[in-house]
């Protein structure tokens, strides 16, 4: 692998497997995420989203929040629970899914009642992390990792966790099918509707996997060489996708995942929260580390500075191509983007960072 | 790799003298060491090849014959380093012997006059070649091709009509053969002539106007002619120089040889290029020495001797020779190209640093240095007129004096401060100020020393240089980063020089190495000198004189640390630690109206940054692996000013927690009741009224008391 490497850079002169792509073409930074629409409410760490017939649900913690109105700031609670949500998906035929850590999937049905799926052929589901309802009424849900909750994902990411799976929980609750195993964190997952692929990202891996309907033991690369951890990938009206990523990579993230000794050292002895992990939030806390690059100079935080968070959206054409993006750039404010929902032409995005649901594709007057 | 046992290896890596390999390569003399390696190499090959060839008898003869290949080599060595090549050396060294064996075998001229007439007529040929290349600016390549055509068949065509006549009117003549065959003290005379040509030539080179104009041309022609060399002239004078040497070479060769033929200096363009080349010469001019084109010479020579010797057809020994040059020229274009990036992985050199276990910050730990915002209500003055106001001083009359990225200093008065005058130029860059008992203002300026101005603007050096310590590889005797200074009650100048290895606009790598690089040198105004007073410090920085004058207190920025150090009394010099656990990293020091200290906090400390600091092979690959933007920091975005007694007690902190005013506060000056802040990187000043000061304090007044100068006027009172 080392040998490889070497020969591709020092020989071929290619960039190596390893190597953060540039920013550049449909990824461009921009300020868009921060001058675009946002809702009214302030929500606290929002992260999963849903869009009903005439209601965005979102997680929040505990709970799910239900905003209706014209500009959506009517703000009232769908249900609490006593760990965090996840993720969140809404179907007319199946009602409110939510995915509860060390639940399973909690099925709020549209004529009322509650149901918890959990069972699958191997080891029950704990630690759902993203779900999606596919064509025929199944349930995709992807596990972040076996052994880390989905909010101690900057643990798994430094223990370099490969532990997901891709789950398929079929609509007559039959015990779920395996779909995939051996994933490094998946969060998004979303079907393809013109060949009903399934698209699954893998944060720690950055790249899609497209896992194709007749042959679900074989799983292809669909996108690869990503410069951020993707979180949800989520499909649009239009047959294109948005895709979001929670953070950047950055060098030194990087370097610290290949520095076994320092790494343990840092995960024994540091509060993960002052870690050199990316964050989702742009406030700074006291005891964090900074890159150099990240150091005010003039009084101000240059935005092409190495991101400890960021806030990215990427849309994507039915072919997975990159066309568009979406930035909160590093001195930017709106990070930590995940949770994605499409309502007709409309998307949101929740800023988990940010205590805020943005709408990337409008203005700032238009919205509100 | 591993650094499963922290405790013993990495500690011990301290005492690893890693740092000097980068030392080492900075070095200028770092491109020779390649090319005299390659020389003992060969040297020692030949011995082994041959046995008896390093004796006493084989090195005579041999160098007999090197001393005229040697000449000729020096010459080329001068034009290339002017950034020319001359390929009609051999043409040259040819109508020098040629001539030199007529004047004296024929026209019998004596050799005391044939021998400045053969060098002359070398400095003519050679002033063909200057015109044409110097002065009308026609390739050297083509003109040198066409004059060696040139000079070769005047050669062939002399020879025609003058071998006869040289051979037959040859003569016993003992001054000619003192030349050609004679000793000197047993060595030969020419191989005599040639290393005292080589001296001088060194000498000229290194020390002398022309050589140094010559370097300047072939280094960078244009740069050289806008710095006002004339470089029709160095250039002219360089091919001058060059075939008069290969002539004197040509004149050594017919004294040895007696005779002359048609093969008389053919090919010896390309063995002397091989030759300076493979010594490290650059061709594209500006870089070499004399002495790396002589270790070419004798490389390239002692090659086709020893091939000649075993046996080796002259075809084969032409190849062998051509394959040198190939592969030397590619290692100068690889090294040339990679020395820099070499030198930039290696440098920065990490070592093992534990500082001690930082105290809590977090609002409600009930620690001195809780984090609060009492930063932000204050008042910002020169917003977007001062960039980078590393110290703030005031003086008597309340005006404000600060030092800029440009190396200006502004003073600001008025009416809150708003007339912004340049009082002085010095350049550099101005850190650390302070008022003498002059009302001068003497300022630490990286990169450059320590520098005074006097109150009417006028700049004047007191000193850039110490003495140099003896182990040490790079030059110490350079004030490289001078920081900050406090004036002692006799008028010394106690100031820190932060490191001997990094320069101001690096500063933070020196923290990232953690090594012990500062110092704190002392001036004496009296007899003018500068002493290290003391040395093996973490970045020493603020300086501030006790109230008593027999010590001082001084902060290590990434050691983290504030110490006191004696000027006087029992226990001069030596250092005892006041705080040993500050949460940040400490600027300067000043003195508070009520007698205790302020200090600035540039940045602060992170765990991960503290555990990284005890883990030197974390630094070293990441130093190497990680680009520079991308490197761990300490976090110097969140700073504060903390008030501490003499005993090291922290009595007040003042954070800035919305990070907007006071990035990288550096400096802090109390006057008559106001805290004035500066900023490493920032582009404003700001002041904070002061609750419990007292309103009539004024910096150089509490140094120096009431002006003692007639005229001068008195601190105001508030």
């Amino acid at each position: 692998m080392i040998l490889a490497d070497l020969f591709n850079e020092l020989v071929l002169r290619r960039p190596s497997q390893r190597a953060i792509p540039n920013l550049d073409g449909p990824w461009l930074p921009n300020d868009r995420l921060e001058t675009c629409a946002r809702l009214a409410p302030d929500i606290a760490g929002p992260d999963g989203l849903a869009a009903g017939d005439d209601m965005l649900y979102v997680a929040s913690g505990p709970r799910i929040l239900g905003l209706s109105g014209p500009g959506f700031d009517q703000v009232r609670e769908v249900a609490g629970f006593d760990a965090p949500v996840a993720c969140l998906a809404w179907d007319r035929r199946i009602g409110l899914v939510a995915g509860v850590s060390g639940t399973g999937l909690v099925v709020l049905a549209p004529e009322g009642g509650t149901k918890i799926l959990r069972e699958t052929a191997g080891r029950p589901l704990h630690h759902p992390s993203g779900v999606a309802v596919d064509e025929a009424g199944g349930l995709l849900v992807t596990e972040g990792s076996a052994r880390r909750a989905y909010e101690d994902w900057v643990w798994d990411l430094m223990e370099k966790g490969t532990s997901g799976r891709l789950l398929r929980f079929p609509p007559d609750g039959a015990p779920a099918a395996v779909l995939a195993e051996g994933l490094a964190f998946p969060i998004g997952v979303a079907q393809r509707p013109d060949d009903g692929m399934v698209l699954v990202a893998e944060a720690w891996r950055h790249r899609i996997l497209g896992i194709p309907p007749s042959s679900p033991s074989r799983p292809q690369v669909v996108l690869d060489g990503l410069p951020g951890y993707p979180a949800r990938i989520a499909a649009g009206a239009d047959g294109g996708f948005a895709l979001s990523f929670f953070a950047l990579r950055t060098q030194l993230v990087e370097f610290v995942l290949r520095e076994e000794a320092f790494r343990r050292r840092m995960m024994e002895t540091i509060d993960p929260e002052c870690w050199i992990a990316p964050s989702l939030s742009a406030v700074e806390h006291h005891l964090q580390p900074v890159q150099f690059g990240a150091l005010r100079s003039q009084n101000i935080k240059k935005p092409w500075a190495p991101p400890r968070s960021y806030g990215l959206v990427v849309q994507l054409d039915a072919g997975l191509a990159p066309i568009a993006s979406f930035h909160s750039r590093a001195n930017g404010f709106n990070h930590g983007t995940s949770g994605l929902a499409w309502q007709g032409e409309r998307l949101f995005v929740a800023a988990r960072g940010a205590d805020r649901i943005l709408l990337p594709l409008e203005e700032q007057e238009g919205a509100a | 790799m591993s650094d499963a046992s922290p405790l013993s290896l990495s500690r011990l890596q301290r005492y690893w003298p890693s740092h000097l390999v980068g030392e080492v390569l900075a070095k200028p003399w770092i491109d020779s060491v390649v090319p005299m390696t390659v020389m003992v190499i060969v040297l020692l090959i030949a011995q082994m090849l041959i046995p008896g060839y390093l004796g006493l008898g084989n090195l005579v003869s041999v160098s007999r014959e090197f001393a005229e290949f040697g000449m000729v080599s020096l010459g080329m060595a001068i034009v290339v380093f002017c950034g020319g090549i001359d390929l009609s050396v051999g043409g040259v060294y040819a109508l020098a012997n040629l001539a030199a064996l007529y004047l004296i075998n024929v026209l019998g001229v004596p050799v005391v006059l044939a021998v400045p007439i053969v060098i002359v007529l070398g400095g003519l040929l050679g002033a063909i070649n200057g015109f044409l290349i110097g002065i009308l600016k026609i390739r050297a390549f083509l003109v040198t091709l066409a004059t060696l055509v040139i000079f070769r068949a005047a050669v062939n065509l002399l020879l025609l009509n003058f071998a006869s006549q040289i051979t037959a009117a040859y003569t016993e003549n003992a001054t000619w053969d003192f030349l050609g065959i004679g000793k000197i003290a047993g060595v030969p005379t020419n191989v005599v002539v040639l290393a005292i040509l080589a001296v001088v030539l060194h000498l000229l080179h290194t020390r002398s106007r022309l050589g140094w104009h010559i370097q300047a041309v072939g280094g960078a022609r244009r740069a050289a002619h806008h710095a006002g060399i004339h470089v029709r002239w160095s250039i002219f004078s360089a091919y001058v120089a060059c075939s008069a040497l290969s002539a004197l070479g040509g004149l050594f060769y017919g004294a040895r040889q007696g005779s002359i033929g048609f093969d008389t200096g053919v090919g010896l363009e390309i063995a002397v290029l091989a030759a300076i080349v493979l010594g490290g010469v650059a061709l594209g001019g500006g870089r070499g020495s004399v002495a790396r084109a002589m270790a070419g010479a004798v490389i390239t020579l002692v090659l086709t001797n020893v091939l000649v010797r075993l046996g080796v057809q002259g075809g084969a020994t032409s190849t062998v020779l051509g394959i040198v040059l190939l592969i030397a020229i590619g290692f100068d274009v690889k090294w040339q190209k990679n020395r820099h990036k070499i030198l930039q992985k290696a440098y920065v050199s990490p070592a093992f640093l534990k500082l001690h276990t930082p105290p809590d910050i977090k609002p409600g730990s009930g620690s001195p240095y809780e984090l609060n915002d009492r930063l932000r209500g204050a008042e910002v003055l020169a917003l977007g007129l001062v960039d980078g106001p590393e110290d703030v001083i005031l003086d008597r009359q309340g005006r404000l004096y600060t030092g800029m990225r440009q190396g200006w200093i502004y003073r600001f008065s008025g009416e809150n401060f708003a007339t912004r005058e340049l009082f002085a130029n010095i350049g550099g860059r101005p850190l650390g100020l302070a008022f003498d008992r002059d009302d001068n203002l003497i300022v630490c300026v990286s990169g450059m020393g320590l520098y005074g101005v006097k109150p009417e603007g006028e700049v004047f050096k007191l000193t850039d240089q110490t003495n140099r310590s003896w182990f040490s590889i790079r030059d110490d005797s350079i004030i490289r980063l001078a920081d900050d200074l406090d004036i002692a009650p006799d008028g010394k100048i106690y100031f820190s020089d932060a490191s001997v290895r990094y320069d101001l606009h690096s500063w933070i790598f020196d923290g990232l190495e953690g090594r012990r690089n500062g110092r704190i040198l002392c001036y004496d105004p009296a007899t003018a000198t500068t002493r290290t007073f003391v040395s093996g410090l973490i970045f020493p920085n603020g300086i501030c004189m006790e109230a008593d004058g027999r010590s001082f207190l001084f902060a290590e920025s990434y050691g983290c640390m504030v110490s006191r150090c004696w000027i006087e009394g029992p226990k001069r010099g030596r250092v005892e630690r006041v705080i040993k656990d500050l949460p940040g990293i400490p600027d300067n020091i000043n003195r508070a109206s009520d007698g205790n200290y302020w200090l600035a906090m540039v940045g602060m400390r992170s765990p991960v940054w503290d555990l990284a600091l005890t883990m030197p092979g974390f630094r070293v690959r990441m130093v190497k692996r990680v680009p520079r933007d991308e490197w761990l920091a300490p976090n110097l975005n969140l700073g504060c000013v903390i008030k501490f007694a003499a005993d090291g007690r922290i009595l007040d902190c003042l954070w800035d927690g919305a990070r907007i005013n006071n990035p990288a506060i550096t400096s802090m000056r109390e006057h008559q009741g106001w805290l004035y802040l500066g900023g490493l990187t920032s582009n404003r000043i700001t002041r904070i009224k002061l609750d419990r000061a007292d309103p009539a304090f004024v910096g150089p007044v509490a140094y120096w008391g009431a002006p003692r100068i007639a005229g001068s006027q008195a601190g105001q009172p508030a």
